[in-house]
């Protein structure tokens, strides 16, 4: 099996061109919305994951946004930089803008919103860390994509008999999610710390802890523990090291649930 | 529940709308009774009204509640004896009680 997810790595096709040109543009001194516009719009993909993005509760627009332009406008350019980015990972795993690469959507929306509210914990940026708490499951999604049935059995086992998934994903594949999303975003030349997030959000306690693997790890068991659709997954192991670490006290976090279960709704 | 006139009392509320011999509506669903619109209805000879089982709804909500419970615990259930993990639980399943209306 292990051969199989590593084949489709190989196969994944890279990072739409496009998003690169536009994350250039973003990086000039004068940015001019009209030409990011223009790029965003020749790739369809791109473009649908964006308007996704941007209605999205974490980045909190008021108003519904149904073009590219004012999806650049509303969400302005650094936090643009970083919905590309997420717009562009989605699209390519998703093989062609449909709503397969984005089934655990949900769980990704309250994770990224999660990690935003903690950001300020370890004076990270807000947008990287609510980008790396979008994107800290990929490898799930792309072993759901290669692996659909076999993956569907672990998930099973896992909920069956109330392991961590990521034990049932070891013995059955080989390898687990994080280890493949960690290869899959290195292999997309992501930033360091967005494939140390995605490669250790079930493990942040290493030798070398980071702080935005603190954040997203605490994000997302805390995006499971307040998710109500979900009948099933056992809510993963919180470590209290990376609690202690982040100096997180429950009466803060408390104020933060709403927001987290509105954004996985 | 159907009450006939003589036995309602205030504050029961309607569960459908009460309508009188000639089909016309008199009260709304969901109004609430006072002693004084239960006279008005035993004057109109209302033979008596469809009002909310209050029994019925509190073992509804009991039940709910207990499936919420049910549900968080199987969620929670390899937290096993870690305080941290055990006091999310609870917060969480404090937060899902109060965000369905379930609270005491």
């Amino acid at each position: 099996m292990i051969e199989r997810i590593a084949e489709c790595i190989a196969r994944l096709r890279p990072i739409s061109p496009l998003a690169t040109q536009c994350l250039a543009v973003l990086s000039t001194p004068d940015v001019n919305i009209a030409d990011i516009v223009t790029v965003l719009e020749r790739d369809p993909g791109l473009a649908s994951h964006l308007l996704k993005l941007a209605n999205s509760p974490f980045y909190g627009c008021a108003s519904r946004i149904s073009t590219v332009h004012q999806a650049c406008m509303v969400l302005g350019t650094r936090t643009l930089k970083q919905s590309i980015t997420a717009a562009a990972v989605l699209s390519a795993l998703d093989g062609g803008g449909q709503d397969a690469g984005m089934q655990r959507w949900r769980h990704a929306a309250a994770t990224a919103c999660a990690a935003r509210a903690l950001a300020h914990r370890a004076a990270l940026d807000p947008d990287v860390t609510a980008t790396a708490g979008l994107l800290h499951d990929i490898g799930r999604i792309l072993i759901g994509r290669c692996c659909t049935e076999q993956y569907r059995v672990v998930a099973d086992r896992a909920r069956r008999e109330a392991i961590p998934l990521l034990v049932a994903e070891r013995d059955a594949l080989g390898t687990d999610h994080a280890a493949v999303g960690a290869t899959i975003s290195a292999r997309w030349h992501m930033p360091p710390e967005l494939v140390a997030a995605i490669a250790s959000h079930h493990d942040p306690d290493g030798a070398d802890p980071q702080p935005i693997v603190d954040v997203v790890h605490v994000a997302n068991v805390l995006a499971h523990a307040l998710d109500a659709n979900d009948e099933e997954e056992v809510v993963p192991e919180l470590s209290e090291a990376a609690w202690r670490r982040l100096g997180l006290d429950m009466d803060e976090v408390r104020r933060h649930f709403p927001d987290i279960a509105s954004a996985g709704a | 529940m159907f009450v006939p006139c003589a036995e309602l009392c205030p504050g029961q509320v309607l569960a459908a709308e009460l309508l009188d011999a000639g089909g016309q509506r008199l009260l709304a669903a969901g109004t609430v009774l006072d002693a004084a619109t239960i006279a008005l209805l035993a004057r109109r000879e209302v033979p008596g009204a469809d009002v909310v089982d209050v029994a019925e709804l509190a073992r509804e909500r009991c039940a709910r509640r207990e499936q919420l419970v049910a549900r968080t615990e199987r969620r929670f259930r390899h937290a096993g004896s870690q305080p941290l993990m055990q006091t999310l639980h609870r917060e969480a399943l404090a937060f899902f009680l109060q965000s369905s209306g379930l609270d005491d």
